[in-house]
């Protein structure tokens, strides 16, 4: 064989030995670990049982001797009653399992945990995201209620209620064809109790998206675009961060131009008013002259020419007028009260 | 040593895994797509580069925006000559000027150079990035089933509302027709621009050696229909001082008809508004906007009279010397009359009753035949103390806000319960108008609802009107001018 030859087999026999998976068989550092949580579960030192499960959980990684984190749960399943009777180990073990993707193995975990400490939100929360996990999206939404209203801080939950809307605006296409899209519905008693502006925006981006695909369809274009209305709504009343007003401005003129087009909608549908004013809130400019969207203000004063409320339709139109020409600005003027404006 | 084989591998995977990023289609065989002769300088209507940027400007600079549909006419040769013929040329560029233009069309093409910019090969000007964005537009905006007849042409008001669209290839706008266009739509550039872009005429103008000179040779120019004459003579007017010539051009003015009112806007507006400052200029706009077209002219006129500092019988008379027409018996100028008469009866020093009375009856009837909503006879009754009534059983947020409005003072008195517990209603414009109406019977109990309206772009117009006419001068827009009388309650 030629030194060539050689050195390409001693090669490819290296990579082939890497390539096998790392047998979670008991490696050294495994076993130091293993002793060491059996030492501290017999000491009944809480402090050394978390030091413990901190050592063990420095196992985990690519490479290492558990590759993920449910495979240390799996483990620690394994060690002696001792250690997987401590309510520590117990709730370490399922979070493990839901941060290793494997909410199945979490939830009678957590079940128990919850039985003998019903009012933990951090709980509450790692049982929805199981449950999320497992597909059973009602009892997520229950279990994320739950935890909110024992009073759960927001980041607790609403990471996982944004990623279940995100993961289910991904798979759309399993919805069906003569309902809203779960992606708009599922998540709505808990955004109705904290909303988030982005999801908000998202929802309406998606809704109005798929309003244009549904073109011819004239009955689902309307459903799917009065939703998005709600959404935008929700969004233009929460806190936006000063960069984002103006195409949050945007949606809500958009949305409030649709809204305006229908022939009649739902008493739970904002009203075109209501979104054209929030575009014009939005789109001031603190301390500055002129509006982000002069469109808005027109939109505004026409709004509430229909509505009898000659003063603001007067002050709206003068505003858009200062800004630049605008016939329609100009036609509210016309049809507003002599004594109106100025 | 041998290169290693996997290297080699890896390199030719790398060739074929590369592919092109998103080029443009290439052409049916056999056929050449047409680009823009890119060794002369393009001369025509001029795209815009960046869709976003070019609708945001339409607004922001009150222009409108003229969208020309060509996506699916055929890339070959023969399909597009006559799209050149309608986009380019020297007239249909001066002619889109003070327009925003999109070309649309959904495919991108290659680019080329012209002087330093990337434009698109196919149009000359332009990119393929605003050409694809302002189709998306056009289809998301104009069409029901996803596809649209091409080509087609929209035009757009500097709100975005649809002004004109149209089908096939005659629907593209001559460069007259988008003249009146810019004209109706952004007449402020138009008085602007008219100097350059008529300047023989405007020219002629201000050498006439004599006022009868100036009215014929303006009264010429408007009547050869060339859509920017109105414009040319009321920029001409604008800056002219002599009493004599300015008389020859409102007389020449006079002539145009309904289309010049885009142009006198501002100014008859701004007459309307303030009527004391120029009586004369005030007569003649007004005298010369009834002419143009008799309802506005009497919409601008009982604006003036409800204004003006002078007796209604001077101004008027000052307009009809000035030539202000016999009054109309159009629906909408009888209205305005009589809302005229009604608003002058109510607040006549030593108010009349009966006369007010009379004034409505007469007002109501002329309302309806012109189309008036309810709302506006309900303002104008209230401005004589009449109530509207408001049926509660399908009172909507709009009428329990009408309602707490109309209010007197002692039915607010007698309802301060009701009223405070409004002030914690979800809807604002709701608090709102409780909170007026407690103030309005001297009770600060709604202050705090008031001083956040104040500075709300939406709520604080009507706020400081109300409090305005309760304290009698307007002290500004903000929380701090008016918290004193706010939360002192009582009288003014």
């Amino acid at each position: 064989m030629s030194r060539a030859h050689a050195l390409l087999f001693v090669a490819v026999l290296a990579a082939a030995v890497a390539a096998v998976p790392v047998a979670r068989a008991e490696d050294d550092a495994v076993t130091a670990a293993g002793a060491a949580l059996v030492e501290a579960a017999k000491s009944r030192d809480a402090g050394r049982v978390a030091a413990a499960l901190e050592a063990a959980d420095a196992l985990v990684g690519p490479g290492a001797s558990f590759p993920t984190r449910a495979d240390l749960a799996d483990w620690l399943g394994g060690l002696p009653d001792a250690v997987t009777s401590l309510d520590v180990v117990k709730v370490r073990r399922a979070w493990l399992y839901v941060a290793g993707k494997r909410g199945k193995d979490a939830v009678p975990l957590l079940d128990a945990a919850l039985a003998k400490d019903p009012k933990n939100t951090l709980l509450r929360s790692y049982l929805g995201e199981a449950k999320r996990q497992t597909g059973d999206l009602a009892g997520a939404m229950e279990a994320w209620k739950a935890a909110l209203e024992a009073g759960a801080p927001d980041d607790q939950v609403l990471p996982s209620v944004r990623r279940l809307v995100y993961d289910l605006h991904q798979e759309r296409e399993k919805d069906p064809a003569d309902a809203l899209p779960r992606y708009a519905t599922v998540a709505a008693p808990l955004l109705a109790m904290r909303p988030m502006a982005d999801v908000e925006e998202a929802l309406y981006d998606w809704l109005v998206y798929d309003a244009l695909m549904a073109r011819p369809d004239a009955a689902r274009v309307a459903r799917l675009r009065t939703e998005a209305a709600r959404h935008v709504a929700v969004a233009a009343r929460g806190t936006i961060p000063e960069g984002d007003r103006t195409r949050v401005a945007r949606k809500a003129l958009e949305a409030g131009q649709f809204v305006a087009g229908l022939a009649s909608a739902p008493d739970d549908v904002p009203t075109a008013f209501d979104l054209f004013a929030a575009a014009v809130r939005l789109g001031q400019v603190a301390g500055a002259e002129g509006h982000e969207v002069p469109e808005a203000l027109t939109a505004l004063a026409e709004a509430a020419l229909a509505k009898g409320r000659f003063v603001l339709a007067a002050a709206m139109a003068r505003r858009r007028l200062a800004i630049s020409d605008s016939p329609a600005a100009r036609r509210v003027l016309e049809a507003v009260p002599a004594d109106v404006g100025d | 040593m041998r290169t290693p084989w996997l290297c080699a591998v890896a390199l030719v995977g790398l060739a074929a895994a590369v592919r092109a990023e998103d080029g443009p289609p290439e052409p049916p065989a056999g056929r050449r797509v047409p680009t823009a002769d890119v060794g002369k300088p393009y001369v025509g209507i001029r795209w815009e580069r960046d869709f976003d940027e070019g609708m945001r400007r339409a607004a922001k600079e009150g222009r409108g925006v003229y969208l020309c549909e060509n996506g699916r006419v055929e890339e070959g040769e023969g399909g597009t000559t006559m799209l050149w013929r309608a986009y380019q040329g020297a007239d249909l560029g001066a002619a889109t000027a003070g327009l925003v233009c999109f070309v649309v069309n959904a495919t991108g093409h290659a680019t080329v150079k012209a002087g330093r910019e990337e434009v698109c090969a196919r149009y000359g000007c332009g990119t393929c990035a605003a050409h694809r964005a302002a189709s998306a537009f056009v289809m998301a905006r104009f069409s029901a089933d996803q596809s649209i007849v091409s080509p087609s042409h929209f035009l757009l008001d500097p709100d975005g509302r649809a002004v004109y669209q149209g089908e096939y290839m005659q629907s593209a706008l001559s460069t007259s027709d988008l003249e009146a266009w810019f004209v109706r739509l952004s007449p402020r550039h138009a008085l602007r621009s008219v100097w350059g872009a008529r300047e023989a005429r405007t020219s002629a103008l201000g050498k006439a050696e004599t006022a009868a000179k100036l009215q014929e040779l303006a009264t010429a120019w408007i009547a050869s229909k060339d859509p920017m004459a109105a414009a040319g003579v009321v920029a001409t007017l604008e800056q002219e001082t002599d009493d004599a010539r300015r008389k020859a051009l409102f007389a020449a003015l006079a002539t145009a008809g309904p289309d010049a009112l885009p142009v006198v806007w501002d100014a008859v507006d701004g007459v309307a508004t303030d009527p004391d400052v120029d009586p004369v200029a005030t007569a003649a706009w007004l005298a010369t906007a009834a002419r143009l077209d008799a309802v506005f002219g009497t919409w601008a006129l009982t604006r003036a009279l409800a204004r003006t500092r002078a007796t209604p019988a001077d101004l008027t008379a000052r307009c009809t010397a000035a030539g202000f027409p016999p009054a109309s018996d159009a629906p909408g100028a009888e209205a305005l009359r009589a809302e005229g008469a009604v608003l002058a009866a109510a607040r006549a020093p030593k108010p009349d009753a009966a006369a007010t009375d009379a004034a409505l009856r007469h007002l109501e009837p002329a309302a309806r035949a012109a189309g008036w909503p309810d709302a506006r006879l309900a303002w104008i009754r209230a401005v004589c103390g009449k109530k509207t009534p408001v049926d509660l059983l399908s009172a909507g947020r709009d009428d329990v806000c009408r309602a707490l409005l109309q209010l007197t003072p002692d039915e607010a008195k007698a309802a301060k319960a009701k009223l405070v517990g409004y002030l914690g209603d979800a809807v604002e414009e709701v608090r709102v108008a409780a909170a007026v109406a407690l103030r309005r019977a001297g009770d600060p109990a709604g202050a705090d609802v008031l001083l956040k309206a104040i500075e709300d772009p939406v709520e604080g117009p009507e706020v400081r009107w109300a409090l305005t006419k309760l304290a009698g001068d307007d002290r500004g827009d903000t929380a701090g001018a008016w918290e004193e009388f706010v939360r002192a309650g009582g009288a003014k």
